[in-house]
């Protein structure tokens, strides 16, 4: 089911949350939108679901064409997963998955016999088979959302709409559960919005991202064409760090590890290494330019450091492999 | 799990050694608090009881089931049984409309249910005599239809809401809005209609607060006696509550039936205390499971 938002603006009092917003996602896709806090991402996809409107005489939501706009939540058939669960505390696991069949009408709702099985298939989906009868309260962060997940499936939405999903969870759990959301998406192919402030987990779960800031979509596109080509400085320094050079009328980005290091005898900008971080794969060298009076972040692989191994108040020269230039002054 | 967290919100946790008391302190202080306890309640509450039953069961038992007794045991259960339920509906509404809208005027409303709390209950007594009594504003047209109000039951059972507005509405409206309503939304993501949501979702979340506010309320709409007492009359046997008529026989030297009467009261009153403990009780360990 593929999903169409079409010029929808949203404002509470004076606050523009969403200005002219227009999306498309393909049917089966997972797309997600990426932001800083208070960037309208949420907003937008409670608007989706019917838990929020847009302004009126601003434009319309479609599923597969269909306008749903004006259409209450309940009848949307969207799955949605919140931050903090918001799992039914009173009811057993069981008897939370089993809430959307459980509410339809006498004619709609499926034999006890399907319900039991339905649930136990979901349960198996998401390998918590033997906590039907527990307690959501007994269940640790991780699990709870995956039951959340699996109470959203119940009810074969056409869409997934997950609003922070992992946001509560704690980082190695946060982990897990991306990798295995995206193997899930590959099982199920429901159509999905992920809503992240995180851009390492919009980059490693979605087909596509969205980069969301003031209410507008600043960018549109797969991850590794948002990164290498980001259509401006605020996308480039949402999706990782950035050293910024800002001269008149223009600003200069470079990522840390598109900045090589030589032996102070080669030609470039001087500079002294201040810090030096080494654990990981990964080496974080902080240099202070000369000319410049600045500190620049640098990385490097471990191959290079072995290789040209460096110590703090080296002199180094500095040359950057890749630059962003964007007109108009430093941004945010 | 002894995390920062349980020892933060763990039941009376005792034992920081910074704040430890030299021993001398600690005797007085609990022996000044027992003491007190002692000599201001537990010695009264004893009496009642010894008072009630100075003369023997019989009598006792007649105390209670004589015809004005029982009419005022009647009319203190007539009244409650009204304004109860209404207390309920009305507190549910409140809360509700405070916790899941916007409108002008909120904070007005919450600041009004408290008006019963703040003043005395005899100016609510007053306030109905006021507006309903023979010389009041509507007296006059009440009295032509052949309606009354005040000196009858109907105020009495007046006098009991106007007192006990405030007790479900102030246990639920911070209750609902510490829950927030992420479980009602999913609820209607997964097709559930406004009242499913109602009663599968909102009910069981606000049942404990809900229950709490109730026999709070109910215990205060029996013992009523300041804006009742204005709004009665004291007719005997026709326009007496149980307080009322307590009242009246201390007043007529009957000491002892009414210590009987009021042994009822106290009775309640224990009940009361007792219900409240145990769901405070069963609160906190649900809230004790939810940390660990």
């Amino acid at each position: 089911m593929s999903i169409q938002v079409k010029n929808i603006h949203k404002t509470f009092g004076k606050f523009k949350a969403l200005n002219q917003i227009d999306l498309e996602i393909p049917s089966g896709g997972l797309v997600a939108l990426l932001g800083p806090s208070g960037s309208g991402k949420t907003t937008l996809l409670r608007i989706i679901a019917g838990l929020d409107f847009s302004d009126a005489g601003s434009g319309n939501i479609s599923f597969n064409g269909h306008d749903v706009t004006s259409l209450a939540a309940a009848k949307r058939k969207v799955g949605f997963v919140f931050q903090h669960y918001a799992l039914f505390n009173h009811l057993s696991v069981f008897e939370n998955i089993a809430f959307g069949l459980r509410v339809r009408s006498k004619a709609e709702r499926p034999s006890e016999q399907e319900i039991e099985d339905r649930v136990h298939k979901l349960l198996k989906l998401i390998k918590l088979e033997n906590y039907g009868k527990r307690f959501p309260k007994q269940l640790s962060g991780g699990q709870r959302q995956r039951i959340a997940l699996a109470r959203a499936l119940a009810v074969e939405p056409q869409v997934l709409l997950l609003d922070e999903p992992f946001g509560a969870l704690d980082a190695r759990v946060r982990r897990e559960l991306r990798r295995w959301l995206r193997q899930l998406h590959e099982e199920i192919h429901v159509t999905t919005i992920l809503v992240t402030h995180d851009q390492e987990e919009a980059l490693e779960i979605a087909d596509e991202v969205a980069i969301m800031n003031h209410g507008q979509i600043e960018q549109r596109g797969r991850s590794q064409e948002v990164y290498d080509f980001p259509a401006n400085a605020f996308v480039c320094e949402f999706l990782g760090d950035v050293n910024s050079f800002a001269s008149t009328g223009q600003t200069t980005l470079v990522r840390p590890h598109e900045i090589e290091l030589y032996s102070h005898d080669r030609e470039g900008v001087e500079g002294v290494v201040r810090a030096v971080n080494a654990f990981g794969a990964v080496e974080r060298l902080e240099v202070d330019l000369i000319a410049d009076k600045k500190t620049i972040l640098v990385e490097r692989s471990s191959a290079v450091k072995e290789k040209h191994p460096l110590r703090t108040g080296d002199l180094v020269c500095v040359k950057m492999r890749k630059e962003f230039v964007f007109p108009g002054e430093e941004s945010a | 799990m002894d995390g920062i967290v349980s020892r933060i919100k763990g039941p009376r946790s005792l034992g920081a050694s910074a704040l430890n008391e030299p021993l001398w302190l600690k005797r007085v202080l609990i022996g000044v608090v027992l003491l007190f306890l002692g000599l201001f309640l537990i010695l009264p509450l004893t009496m009642v009881f010894y008072s009630a039953f100075s003369e023997g069961l019989a009598v006792y038992y007649a105390s209670i089931t004589e015809s004005a007794a029982l009419s005022a045991i009647r009319l203190t259960f007539f009244a409650t049984l009204i304004a109860v339920p209404l207390n309920l509906v009305f507190g549910l509404a409140a809360a509700w409309a405070i916790t899941k809208f916007e409108f002008p005027g909120k904070q007005i409303l919450i600041t009004l249910i408290d008006l019963p709390f703040a003043v005395s209950p005899v100016i609510g007594g007053l306030i109905y005599m006021l507006i309903f009594g023979s010389q009041g504003w509507f007296g006059s047209s009440l009295r032509d239809q052949g309606i009354q109000i005040v000196f009858s039951t109907p105020g009495i059972v007046l006098g009991t809401i106007f007192v006990t507005v405030p007790f479900v509405a102030r246990e639920l409206i911070p209750l609902m809005q510490s829950q927030g309503n992420d479980q009602e939304l999913a609820a209607i993501t997964l097709g559930a209609s406004g009242w499913q949501v109602f009663w599968r979702v909102t009910v069981p979340k606000i049942k404990w607060g809900l229950l709490y506010g109730v026999v709070l309320c109910n215990g205060r709409a029996m013992g009523e006696f300041g804006a009742v007492s204005v709004l009665s009359g004291h007719i005997r046997g026709k326009t007496n509550t149980v307080p009322l008529h307590i009242e009246i026989l201390y007043n007529e030297y009957q000491t002892t039936a009414a210590f009987a009467m009021a042994s009822l009261l106290t009775l309640l009153a224990l009940v009361t205390l007792g219900i409240k403990t145990s769901i405070e009780s069963r609160v906190a360990k649900e809230m004790n499971e939810e940390i660990s």
